[in-house]
């Protein structure tokens, strides 16, 4: 069959735009209620629940996890994962503390600590672009290898407690909140601009709804994918040093299971793991949606270690819609 | 003027990758040896025919998903609970058999489980077996919750003597998992069936088009994956002598690398049993060395994340090269943006 002919065969047909909410979770209104109705539902029935300071603790996680999915989302817009995301997030926290310790001021070893994650990005993004890597693959070695190193880490500080600095540093408040909460309601705004307004939004949409194309249309894959991963870890890093400081002390369980949590939430939110979409905005619901989940768990006395049952069912469940209702080229 | 070069053995066999991971263990061995004098220590040997025994019976599992291009992180799981299965089936008065079979069921029934997901709902195979895991690891660790740390740990005369028979001073299973890895190859080699799992990974959509069921074959070798997996996991209990949440812990990964480094790829088509073989003994001799050397286990983790990076790497440069890009548009400073 010729080109022409095919042509001819097919109707003139118009193409749905693309990101005009047609999606599993990209309707932010609706998971939006959703997450209202369990909220309510746990206050209705859980007297334990509603108090300020239970609310103030899941937001202060969700916070904080929501640090580490900013550069999450836009790998996985880019039909890329980094599953390395847990593993940088302990590794930051750890290195962190492990300078502090040694002495360090708090701004030279954040700042070599983020440098470290941002290498480890770095690393992931240009062997998945250059030699075409499935990065699904790729950040599974990455992750052994960056949580091995955090583990030697913890295990030769052997549970020491941080400075005092550093350990207020999760505490600072801002406007009588946690600054955690503030920067993620600035990110959530900031981004909501950016989905909006920026071109590099749209590239990236483009690259992940079909690279080739946008290879062909001249935009930098390479560049913007390897940029992306670069700020997956250094979120995720950013996210760790405030986790470490949170914890207190090294702890080689930290940011254990972080990256199911958080590729469950981000399909919640409206990404895919086909590429061509994902939402900010989205991703936040998505961890307090799950956050609320787990502690509701807690609050009716499920036992605790059936949590990672329903974490592993939920991913399950999250990416079987994705793929039932996302299903392209098949 | 240019003579037809006669294709080599190796090639035509298909058995590159094998032959050279095979001589890397013989010289890693040989390194053992010579730096550890512990390394040929009966003791030592015994301990490496047991840890190898289980993981060459989950790689050949593992294998046949690489061949249809396909994989399972959940088999370390699978192992597991197979075993516990198993023990609790004992424990509650049931007969050998019966307690052999629910071992085995319990794995095949997981693997279908990954199987129909995979299969007929075309889920992401690699969050498909993650989840399960996940899953796995969640019920273990609440049907272990009442038990101590050690586990089950009596068993009758006869479950335990699946695990410790012998043969001429080579452990039993040792011996079972070698006939098993052999029948597998000849499977391979000499059926229809076999080559066409190869056929299905080199291109599925040509097998489909010459009648080949993807979805059906998918699904079986899931169980069969499931299944291999929990007969491992129930030998080893009868070999061990407990069944405790611990077991298989990290196994999936292990097994992963050493079916790579035996030449299977992720994108299928490619691999042998042959090569299981000699994946699984370079990463228990890996495991070994670096337990006679007294690494801690940390940097363990490390290597083996850095192997299976540079692994990857190593099958991403050869897909490229399949594909006919020169080398220096693969490892130049500026490549042909026209990547993919």
């Amino acid at each position: 069959m010729t080109v022409t002919q095919r042509l001819d065969d097919t109707p003139a047909r118009k193409h749905k735009p693309l990101l005009a909410g047609n999606g599993f979770g990209s309707n932010i209104l609706a998971l939006a209620l959703v997450t209202l109705a369990i909220f309510a539902f746990l206050a209705l029935t859980r007297q334990n629940f509603a108090t300020w300071q239970n609310l103030n603790s899941i937001l202060f996680g969700v916070s904080i996890d929501f640090l580490a999915i900013v550069g999450f989302t836009y790998v996985m817009v880019m039909r890329e994962i980094d599953l390395s995301v847990g593993s940088v997030f302990a590794f930051t926290g750890t290195l962190t503390g492990a300078l502090l310790v040694g002495g360090w001021g708090f701004w030279p070893a954040a700042g070599v600590a983020l440098l470290a994650a941002a290498a480890i990005g770095f690393v992931n993004g240009f062997l998945v672009v250059r030699f075409n890597i499935n990065s699904l693959m790729l950040t599974i070695g990455s992750m052994l290898l960056v949580r091995g190193l955090s583990n030697v880490l913890a295990n030769d500080l052997g549970g020491q407690t941080y400075p005092r600095a550093f350990r207020s540093l999760a505490r600072t408040n801002l406007f009588d909140i946690r600054i955690t909460i503030v920067v993620m309601i600035v990110l959530v705004l900031l981004a909501w601009g950016f989905q909006r307004r920026a071109a590099l939004y749209r590239k990236m949409c483009f690259i992940g709804e079909n690279v080739k194309s946008a290879t062909v249309h001249g935009i930098q894959v390479g560049t913007i994918k390897i940029l992306a991963f670069v700020a997956s870890a250094m979120t995720a890093g950013v996210a760790g040093i405030f986790t470490a400081s949170r914890i207190t002390h090294a702890d080689v369980r930290m940011g254990l299971g972080l990256e199911f949590v958080m590729v469950t939430a981000a399909i919640i939110g409206g990404a895919s793991l086909y590429g061509g979409r994902g939402d900010l905005r989205g991703s936040a619901l998505g961890l307090l949606l799950l956050a609320l989940v787990l502690n509701g768990m807690i609050m009716y006395d499920i036992e605790p270690v059936f949590q990672q049952f329903v974490i592993g069912a939920l991913l399950i469940a999250t990416v079987a819609f994705d793929t039932v209702l996302n299903r392209r080229g098949q | 003027m240019s003579s037809i070069r006669k294709t080599s053995f190796l090639r035509s066999a298909r058995l590159e990758q094998e032959t050279l991971t095979f001589t890397v263990v013989i010289l890693l061995a040989l390194v053992l040896t010579s730096i550890s004098p512990a390394f040929l220590d009966p003791n030592n040997l015994a301990s490496l025919q047991t840890a190898v025994a289980p993981n060459l019976i989950v790689a050949l599992g593992m294998m046949t998903l690489f061949m249809i291009g396909r994989f399972d992180l959940s088999v370390g799981a699978v192992m597991g609970i197979s075993g516990i299965a198993s023990a609790m089936a004992l424990d509650a008065g049931m007969p050998v058999p019966v307690a052999f079979a629910t071992g085995i069921m319990t794995g095949a029934a997981i693997g279908a489980f990954n199987g129909l997901l995979v299969a007929y709902l075309g889920i992401n195979h690699l969050i498909v077996t993650l989840g399960v895991l996940y899953m796995t690891r969640g019920v273990i660790e609440v049907v272990m919750s009442g038990q101590q740390l050690g586990g089950f740990t009596s068993f009758p005369e006869g479950f335990s003597m699946l695990g410790q028979w012998g043969f001429g001073g080579l452990s039993g299973i040792f011996l079972f998992s070698l006939i098993l890895c052999i029948g597998f190859e000849g499977f391979m080699r000499l059926t229809l069936p076999g080559r066409k799992l190869l056929f299905l990974g080199g291109n599925p959509v040509a097998a489909e088009a010459m009648g080949i069921a993807r979805r059906r074959t998918e699904f079986w070798c899931f169980v069969l994956s499931g299944g291999l997996a929990a007969l491992a996991g129930v030998l080893m209990t009868a070999r061990v002598g407990m069944a405790n949440r611990y077991m298989g812990d990290g196994l999936e990964m292990q097994i992963f690398i050493a079916c790579l480094i035996g030449g299977g790829s992720i994108a299928g088509g490619k691999g042998s049993y042959v090569g299981a073989l000699a994946g699984v003994l370079f990463v228990t001799l890996l495991t070994n060395a670096f337990n006679l050397l007294l690494v801690p286990s940390e940097w363990q983790a490390v290597v083996i994340g850095a192997v299976l990076v540079l692994v990857l790497v190593a099958d991403g440069i050869m897909v490229l090269r399949k594909r006919g890009r020169p080398w220096r548009n693969i490892l130049g400073l500026w490549p042909s943006r026209l990547a993919t």
